[in-house]
């Protein structure tokens, strides 16, 4: 519980101090430290402040503040000791205390740093998750939390997006920042690349700015060693007062030490003075004592009794401390004045906010800090001396305020890696990265080694893919004899044989073409070469009038439109975010795989991986013509500037690979235990009912007069006539109807409506849509028909999921429904002009 | 026998997908979410972003 909630009279023992480094400090030090007892003594009138005794000395303390003291009251202990049988109503108080710092041994951690250092494999390797990471930036768009155990403590992480700064320009900057401030982590580890440091370090200046714990995380240590360069990181930890642990987390290297790092930072930061001697407030107390000997922090008692160190490099005090990045004396004198303001006449703003990391922020005008600003009485005041700062900045400087903060920041950092960095001079001059750069991003070579990788990878689905697939056919026909030869005809045999096995087995034959797909999917983004497609691609998506940005949600939506359309929220420009999310849907997401994989393969057996390569290409190409028509039409307006990140190239480690390949593959069995199943029966249901009167074979739900008459029939019908110019007949129709609610679920249709007809049951699908034929004995499906299904599939309607996506960004209906209708429409015109053409 | 599995059956699809349609209409992302309105994720019970 919080120390606000503790009632008068009640005790109960300090767990851990919230909020960033300069309240913990003043907290810590009026006394309330870890395993201290705290007493609620009274209410102020008004309920606020409440006077509490610690340490036998009396305080007051504000209700916002004691919010971030977490605490275990004597109630609480009593409750845990019952859970653990123990009958005695009398609650020691060094119970109390020692379920605190139990209790404490529980660290929120926040992974921050730039787009493409490793959070997300950071976060994979330790939490045992298998969260989606690419070596390009923009991968992760949402929080995502797991769980971690190490030397008795239990960490809680949560992998952020990619920022490289914590100002609020974009939406993946102002929600980590919001998230900082708000949830608080107990500590932060910035993650940076070794590789890149002057840029990486620019974000760890603004975290020392807002004064938070951090641990900086050199990952990819190993490209720094490999490349010869030398760097002093422990000189450079004291120059920033923060410690640098080398990582590498695709090999978890430095993980152990990186995550000690976190626990004597958590522990000793506070309570151990730079000289390595325990603050007043936490001295002479055994519980503390043998807390800090069991988890071997360093300390000094006096001259004596020093403590070995917590295995690992670093002895927290001698690193860990609070620094002020110099702006220079313009600046530095705007920052003190604005600062003093808010000391004197805004105190409050402390509990949650760094006043000075306040400072900084108005003077480089950060509309969110505005705001919090403007909320204040004496808001008039603050921005009429934050706008005489910045004009005399401006006539001092000769430059902007915010330019002249992001310049003295640099300057910090060019200082401090002066004095521990040193480049190797012998380093060549071409690097595998460049000479690699220079074939794949050339401005003519580019292009035809893109499409060469990607036919490839088209191709190896069918021509790998097609083994697998038909021992999962085999499969699932040995499964339809069982069924066939132990049940006795009835309803429950029909829908298990034509609904379940129909559909759902209609779709998992296609599994293993999904996994090698996205097996070079993986290695495309893992090695690095998907930010050079997007780079060569960037440039005519310019041309198109696209944000170079939304390439990498129109590349997500390769695998989920829905998770694609989120990650345009990293996009700033509103009209560049709204033409990404209404186009994304014509990007050709997995759950449409299994249609052209069927189709193609069917249809085109010789040529199936251009049709498959093809779709792809439609897919973009119909996006662009449509983002360019919505520019012009709807969004008009100018485009933001965006440097496109080329990542060095990296050899994937195939346990990656596999995980993201497998990640897919799961995602597509859920889909065949939920939605495609379901989907099945519901048709199944709707073909087998009402049934015949004197059906010719009452058995099986397939024969052409049950089947005609039937719900199902009835429906398809209906709507056959609107989709009959296309070449559909109403078998099609019905499936594209189901396909609304998932795209896999047209296959499981047709599945479901191809079944059961006694001498085809063992034949796969696709020798079934071969053999079928309309009332004038012509076949239903021709090349022409094959490709117009397949471009319909592409483009009509999006997913319900992918609906609701839409509404949820855009925050409106409208849009929801305007990319519904639009995709209808446009579906239906181009397949009709693929019929006619082919 | 198999008349009364398939009753049943069809009686659990379909209040999976009415539970499925009401689900999918009535979730309204609070105002000022640091989610962005997302529904996706499941860290946002546990850290209330929302």
């Amino acid at each position: 519980m919080k120390l606000s909630e503790l009632k008068t009279g009640e005790k109960a023992s300090i767990v851990k101090v919230s909020g960033h480094g300069g309240f913990r400090k003043r907290i810590i030090e009026m006394g309330f430290v870890k395993g201290k007892v705290v007493e609620s003594l009274l209410d102020a009138p008004l309920n606020d402040p409440v006077k509490y005794r610690v340490m036998g000395y009396e305080v007051s303390l504000r209700r916002s503040e004691a919010q971030l003291i977490e605490v275990v009251s004597e109630e609480e202990a009593l409750k845990v000791r019952r859970t653990k049988d123990v009958l005695s109503p009398v609650m020691e108080e060094i119970e109390v205390r020692k379920q605190a710092l139990n209790k404490r041994k529980h660290i929120k951690v926040a992974l921050v740093g730039n787009p493409n250092c490793g959070k997300t494999t950071l976060f994979n390797k330790v939490s045992g998750q298998h969260e989606h990471v690419g070596n390009y930036s923009g991968v992760t768009v949402d929080a995502r939390q797991g769980v971690f155990e190490q030397d008795g403590y239990r960490f809680e992480i949560v992998d952020l997006p990619g920022t490289y700064s914590l100002s609020a320009y974009s939406p993946e900057e102002k929600y980590v920042r919001s998230f900082i401030v708000d949830e608080m982590p107990d500590v932060v580890i910035n993650i940076v690349d070794s590789s890149n440091l002057e840029r990486n370090l620019f974000l760890t200046t603004q975290l020392i700015d807002m004064h938070l714990q951090t641990v900086v995380a050199l990952n990819m240590y190993d490209e720094l060693q490999k490349s010869g360069d030398k760097l002093d990181y422990t000189t450079l930890g004291k120059l920033l007062g923060i410690p640098f642990v080398p990582l590498i987390a695709k090999t978890g290297f430095g993980v152990v030490n990186l995550f000690r790092t976190v626990i004597k930072l958590y522990e000793g930061s506070n309570i151990i003075s730079e000289s390595g001697l325990l603050i007043p407030a936490a001295k002479d107390d055994d519980l503390l004592d043998s807390y800090h000997h069991e988890i071997k922090i360093h300390h000094q008692h006096g001259n004596k009794n020093r403590f070995s160190d917590l295995e690992g490099e670093h002895k927290i005090h001698e690193i860990a401390r609070h620094i002020h990045i110099n702006h220079g004396p313009g600046l530095e004198k705007s920052i003190l004045r604005l600062r003093h303001l808010l000391v004197s006449e805004n105190h409050h703003l402390q509990t949650k906010y760094s006043l000075r990391y306040l400072s900084i922020h108005l003077l480089e005008k950060d509309k969110e800090i505005d705001k919090l600003i403007s909320q204040e009485s004496n808001a008039s005041e603050i921005f009429r001396m934050r706008d005489e700062e910045i004009n005399r900045i401006a006539i001092e400087l000769k430059t902007d305020a915010e330019a002249a903060i992001t310049d003295a920041k640099f300057g910090f950092i060019a200082g401090a890696l002066k004095e521990t960095f040193s480049e190797n001079k012998k380093k060549p001059a071409n690097s595998t990265t460049s000479r690699l750069d220079a074939i794949v991003t050339h401005k003519y070579w580019g292009y035809p080694v893109f499409i060469l990788f990607i036919y490839i990878m088209f191709q190896s689905t069918f021509s790998l893919g097609k083994y697998p697939m038909g021992w999962i056919e085999s499969l699932v026909a040995w499964l339809n004899d069982v069924i066939h030869n132990l049940m006795a005809d009835g309803p429950l045999k029909d829908l298990l044989v034509d609904g379940v096995l129909g559909g759902v087995g209609g779709v998992i034959v296609f599994l293993p073409n999904i996994l090698i797909l996205y097996f070079f999917i993986s290695f495309m983004e893992d090695t690095g070469y998907m930010a050079r497609a997007a780079f060569i691609m960037d440039k005519i998506m310019h041309r198109m009038g696209l944000h170079g940005k939304s390439f990498i949600p129109l590349i997500m939506g390769f695998g989920c439109n829905v998770p694609a359309i989120m990650a345009t929220r990293t996009i700033e420009n509103r009209n560049s975010r709204m033409i990404t999310i209404l186009i994304n849907p014509l990007m050709s997401c997995s759950a449409r795989l299994p249609v052209y994989l069927l189709l193609a393969g069917t249809f085109f057996p010789r040529y199936a991986g251009l049709v498959l390569f093809g779709m792809y290409a439609a897919g973009i190409l119909l996006a662009i013509i449509i983002a360019r028509l919505l520019k012009k039409f709807l969004f008009r307006g100018d485009e933001s500037p965006f440097v496109m990140e080329l990542p060095p190239y990296r050899v994937p480690t195939l346990k990656s690979m596999w995980n993201h390949t497998w990640e897919k593959g799961q995602q597509y069995l859920r889909k065949m235990g939920t939605i495609i199943l379901v989907g099945s029966i519901i048709i199944w249901f709707l073909g087998y009912y009402p049934r015949s009167t004197q059906p010719e074979k009452p058995s099986t739900v397939n024969t052409t007069g049950q089947l005609e008459n039937s719900y199902i029939g009835k429906i398809g019908h209906a709507i056959q006539p609107v989709l009959a110019p296309l070449g559909f007949d109403w078998k099609i129709s019905v499936s594209l109807l189901s396909g609304v609610a998932a795209k896999e679920i047209v296959v499981s249709t047709l599945g479901v409506l191809y079944s059961g007809n006694a001498d085809e049951e063992t034949a796969s699908l696709s020798a079934k849509m071969k053999s079928e034929v309309r009332p004038n004995g012509l076949p239903v499906y021709d090349g022409g028909t094959a490709l117009a299904f397949m471009i319909f599939v592409l483009i009509y309607f999006p997913c319900l999921a992918t609906v609701v996506a839409i509404k949820n960004e855009t925050g409106s209906w409208k849009w929801a429904l305007f990319a519904a209708g639009y995709s209808l429409v446009l579906a239906w015109m181009v397949a009709f002009l693929v019929q006619s053409i082919v | 026998m198999q008349q009364l599995f398939v009753i049943l059956i069809g009686v659990f699809v379909f209040g999976y997908v009415i539970y499925k349609i009401y689900r999918t209409i009535t979730f309204k992302p609070p105002p000022d979410s640091t989610c962005g309105g997302c529904s996706s994720c499941a860290l946002k019970n546990k850290i209330k972003c929302v």
